[in-house]
C-alpha cells in the first residue's frame, strides 16, 4: 500500500515514541475502533480529528466531536479547524504528535567521534588533580609551623567525597528529567569551577589589592567574579540536566543570581551594621616584592583618617 | 556586684607573698574604730522601683550639712542612668534614706552625695600628707557582711600610676570601695579605691576628697544630670594622657634594625617576650607598654588606656609568601575592643588603610576608629602598621587609645607612626 506520510506520536520530552505510517488522506484519529490511527488516551474523544493534506503541502485540521480540541504549538483551538505544518506539535488530550511529510529535510549524518575528554574518566581525574592541587596551594600558604601539615590532609580529604555528591545530586536529577546522568561531565564541571574559587578568591584577589594598594578586587571585582562564577556553574548543571533552551536557562540564572545577590547583600550590610567589633580594612599582606605602587606619606594617611570623624556625625543624624 | 575593681595589668600577677593582714585589734584600733564608725554608711544604688541592688560599696560623711563621700564608681550606673538607677544609705545604727548626687571626680574615683535624713558625726580630713610607713585602719562594708575596721601600712604613692594613689599593705574588699581610711587619730587619709588582691589595696589620697569638696563650696549648684560634666572630664583626662605622652619624641629601642616603641611615660611599663614553641616555622619578639592611666567610667566601659604593642617576625624557614601569611594573621588580629562592646554605648568601627612610605621604610597602616554615643568627643583607635621593607623579617606594630578626643588620638597617631622608622 502506498505510504503518504508519517503521524509521530512524542513523549514528554519530544522524543519520538512510536510513529505511524499515513496510507490515505483524510486521516481520521480517535480513540475508537474505526479510526485511521488509535489514540489510548482518556482524554480524547472515540472521533476526536481528522487531516488532510491541502494543495500546497500543509495540513487542514477538522475537529470532531471532542470537547479538548486541540492544542497546537501549546495554543488550544477548541474547534480545531486549522492549517498546520509539519513542524507544528498538535496535542490531542494528553498525547503530542506531528505530522511528518515523506519528503522532509532531515539533518545531516554525523561522524563517529571520540568522547569529548569533559565526559571521559581521564577528564574526571584531571579535574581532582586541578581542585586538589588548588586547593592545597590555598592550604599551603597556611603552613607555619612544623606540624601543621596534619591540617592539611583532613580539609582535602572531604574534597572528593563532597564534589561526588554534589555531581551525584545533578546526575540524579538529569536521569529524573531528561533520561541522561552526565555523571562526569558534572563532575569535572563542578572541580574545575571549584579550583578557580580556591585561586581567585583566596589568593590572586588578595595580592592583586596589596599590590596595587586598593580594595577594589576584594571588595567589587571579587564579588563580580564570584557571582558570574556561580551563575556560570549553574547554567552548565542545568544545561546538563534539562532540554530547555540555552536562552531560556540564562535568563532564568541570570535573574535568580541577581536577586541571590541582593538577598546576599541585605544580610551583609544588615550584619556589618550589627558587627560592633569588626574593623574593616583590607587585611591581605603580601611579599614586599609584589608592591607595585608607591606607599602614601604619614600626611596623605592622616588626612584620611581625619575624614573617618564625619562619618560618625551622618550616624548620629540617622 | 562590683566594687573595688581590680586594675590588674597583664603580668603584674606576682606569686604569692604577702601574708594576709593579721589585724591585731590592739587597744588604738578599738578607740580608732569606735570613735569613726558613726562616719561610716553602706551606700547602695538600687534599680529604680524595685529593692534589688544593682551595687553597693561604702561612705562616710565629712560635713555637717549631710555630705558624703565615696567613690564614682559605686555610684558611677547612677551618675549615668538616674532614669534607671537611685541611691540609698544604711547608716551603721541601720538608719536608711535616700542621697543625692552633687558632684563627680571620675579621675580620681570620687563622688560627693548629699544625705537626707539621719544626721551623722563627721570625720575630719588628716591635714597634709600620712608619711610612708604610718599604720592606717581602712573601713568599710566587704560583701555585705557589716561594718569591719583592717588595719594596714601606707606604702606611699603607688609607682606607675598616672594619678596619685596610695598603696595601703592591708585587706580591702569588694563592698570596701568608697569606705574611708583613717590613721591613728582618727583622721581621714585617703578612700579605698581598689585592689589587686594580696592585700595590695590602693586609695585615693585624702586631698582630692577635700578638693571636691571646695570645688563644690565654688559651684554650689548641682547639674541635673552628669553626662556632660563626666564627658567633660574625660576629654581632659584625654589631653593631659596624650599631651604626658608627646612631650618628648617616642622613646624607642632597636630590635632588629627597626624602632620599637617603649614606654613614653613613667606610668607606662613594657613587658617583653620571645615565642618558645619549637615546632614555629617563625619567630615572634613582643614588647607590649601599657600604662595605667584607665578610668572607670561606667560597666563595661573604661577610658584613657594607652597600648603599644610591637611584634618582630623573623624566619629563615619559610618562604616570602608564607611569611606573608603569618604577618597578615598578625595584622588582622582584633585587638582587645571586642569585650563589652554594648550597642548603648559604642558607634561601629570606621577604618581607613593603605600602603605607606613611613619614614623610608615601605609598610602597610590601617587606622581603625569609634565613637563613644553617650560621651560625645570620645572615641576609641586602634592604629596598626605591618612593616615591608624584608621579605623574612617583619615588625607588626599596634597603638590602641581608649576614650580620648578626636584630635588626641590623630595626634598621637601621627607621634607614634613617626616613630617607626628602620635604622639598620
Amino acid at each position: 500500500m502506498e505510504r503518504l506520510a508519517w503521524v509521530e506520536i512524542l513523549d514528554r520530552h519530544g522524543d519520538v515514541a512510536m510513529r505511524h505510517p499515513v496510507q490515505a488522506w483524510p486521516l481520521r484519529l480517535g480513540r475508537a475502533y474505526d479510526s485511521d490511527i488509535v489514540l489510548d488516551d482518556p482524554y480524547i474523544a472515540p472521533h476526536h480529528l481528522e487531516i488532510t493534506q491541502t494543495e500546497n503541502g500543509s495540513y487542514q485540521l477538522l475537529g470532531l466531536n471532542s470537547i479538548n480540541g486541540v492544542m497546537i504549538n501549546n495554543m488550544l483551538c477548541k474547534k480545531a479547524d486549522a492549517i498546520v505544518s509539519s513542524n507544528d506539535v498538535l496535542r490531542l488530550g494528553q498525547t503530542q504528535l506531528r505530522i511528518r511529510p515523506l519528503d522532509f529535510a532531515v539533518a545531516a549524518e554525523k561522524p563517529l567521534t571520540n568522547v569529548v575528554w569533559s565526559r571521559s574518566w581521564a577528564g574526571m581525574i584531571f579535574g581532582f588533580v586541578i581542585l586538589l592541587s588548588a586547593h592545597l596551594l590555598s592550604l599551603w600558604l597556611e603552613y607555619s609551623r612544623d606540624d601543621s601539615y596534619k591540617l592539611l590532609v583532613s580539609p582535602m580529604l572531604s574534597d572528593i567525597p563532597m564534589l561526588l555528591l554534589w555531581a551525584g545530586f545533578w546526575a540524579l536529577i538529569g536521569r529524573v528529567l531528561s533520561g541522561s546522568g552526565n555523571f562526569i561531565a558534572h563532575t569535572v564541571l563542578a572541580s574545575v569551577v571549584v579550583a578557580v574559587f580556591f585561586v581567585v578568591a583566596g589568593i590572586l584577589a588578595g595580592y592583586l589589592d596589596f599590590a596595587f594598594n586598593t580594595r577594589l578586587v576584594n571588595d567589587v571585582i571579587l564579588n563580580i567574579t564570584q557571582t558570574v562564577m556561580i551563575g556560570w556553574l549553574f547554567y552548565r548543571h542545568i544545561g546538563l540536566v534539562s532540554r530547555a533552551s540555552r536562552r531560556k536557562i540564562g535568563i532564568t540564572i541570570t535573574v535568580l543570581m541577581a536577586g541571590l545577590v541582593g538577598i546576599f547583600y541585605g544580610i551583609e550590610k544588615w550584619n556589618r551594621d550589627d558587627d560592633l567589633i569588626r574593623m574593616s580594612y583590607s587585611q591581605v599582606i603580601g611579599p614586599p616584592a609584589l608592591i607595585l605602587v608607591q606607599g602614601k606619606s604619614i600626611e596623605q594617611f592622616l588626612e584620611n583618617a581625619g575624614k573617618l570623624k564625619h562619618k560618625f556625625k551622618l550616624e548620629e543624624k540617622e | 556586684m562590683r566594687i573595688c575593681s581590680a586594675l590588674l595589668v597583664p603580668g603584674f600577677i606576682l606569686p604569692f607573698t604577702s601574708s594576709a593582714a593579721t589585724a591585731s585589734l590592739d587597744g588604738r584600733a578599738q578607740t580608732v574604730f569606735s570613735s569613726v564608725k558613726g562616719s561610716v554608711l553602706q551606700i547602695r544604688t538600687l534599680l529604680k522601683g524595685s529593692q534589688s541592688q544593682n551595687s553597693i560599696g561604702s561612705g562616710f560623711y565629712v560635713s555637717d550639712d549631710g555630705l558624703v563621700i565615696t567613690n564614682y564608681h559605686v555610684v558611677s550606673s547612677y551618675a549615668l542612668e538616674p532614669e534607671i538607677y537611685e541611691m540609698a544609705y544604711v547608716d551603721a545604727k541601720g538608719g536608711r534614706g535616700s542621697l543625692t548626687l552633687l558632684a563627680v571626680d571620675v579621675l580620681h574615683d570620687l563622688a560627693l552625695l548629699q544625705l537626707k535624713g539621719s544626721k551623722l558625726q563627721n570625720l575630719p580630713f588628716h591635714p597634709g600628707r600620712a608619711a610612708r610607713g604610718e599604720k592606717l585602719f581602712s573601713f568599710g562594708n566587704p560583701n555585705d557582711l557589716g561594718l569591719v575596721i583592717v588595719e594596714g601600712v601606707n606604702n606611699g604613692l603607688r609607682e606607675h600610676s598616672f594619678y596619685d594613689s596610695i598603696h595601703f599593705t592591708g585587706a580591702i574588699n569588694p563592698g570596701m570601695s568608697g569606705g574611708p581610711v583613717v590613721n591613728q587619730a582618727g583622721e581621714l587619709v585617703g578612700v579605698n579605691v581598689a585592689t589587686m588582691g594580696e592585700s595590695r589595696g590602693f586609695l585615693v589620697p585624702a586631698q582630692f576628697a577635700q578638693a571636691l569638696l571646695a570645688q563644690r563650696k565654688k559651684e554650689p549648684v548641682a547639674p541635673a544630670t552628669f553626662q556632660a560634666e563626666i564627658t567633660r572630664q574625660l576629654v581632659q583626662h584625654s589631653s593631659t594622657l596624650i599631651a604626658r605622652l608627646m612631650k618628648k619624641p617616642l622613646p624607642v629601642q632597636i630590635d632588629g634594625g627597626y624602632t620599637v616603641p617603649d614606654a613614653a611615660d613613667p606610668y607606662m611599663q613594657c613587658w617583653a617576650n620571645e615565642t618558645t614553641d619549637t615546632k614555629l616555622l617563625f619567630n615572634v619578639r613582643t614588647n607590649s607598654c601599657q600604662g595605667s592611666s584607665d578610668v572607670y567610667v561606667g560597666q563595661g566601659i573604661e577610658m584613657g588606656s594607652v597600648l603599644f604593642q610591637s611584634m618582630l617576625y623573623q624566619s629563615d624557614k619559610l618562604d616570602s609568601f608564607r611569611f606573608a601569611r603569618v604577618l597578615q594573621r598578625a595584622y588582622g588580629q582584633n585587638d582587645g575592643f571586642g569585650q563589652d562592646s554594648q550597642r548603648k554605648h559604642y558607634t561601629k568601627f570606621e577604618c581607613t588603610d593603605s600602603a605607606l612610605d613611613l619614614n623610608g621604610m615601605p609598610a602597610k597602616a590601617a587606622l581603625c576608629t569609634r565613637a563613644y554615643r553617650k560621651f560625645k568627643g570620645l572615641y576609641d583607635f586602634s592604629l596598626r602598621v605591618v612593616s615591608l621593607r624584608e621579605s623574612k623579617r617583619a615588625l607588626v606594630t599596634r597603638l590602641s587609645l581608649k576614650g580620648v578626643s578626636y584630635d588626641d588620638g590623630m595626634r598621637m597617631a601621627r607621634h607614634y607612626m613617626e616613630a617607626l622608622k628602620w635604622k639598620g
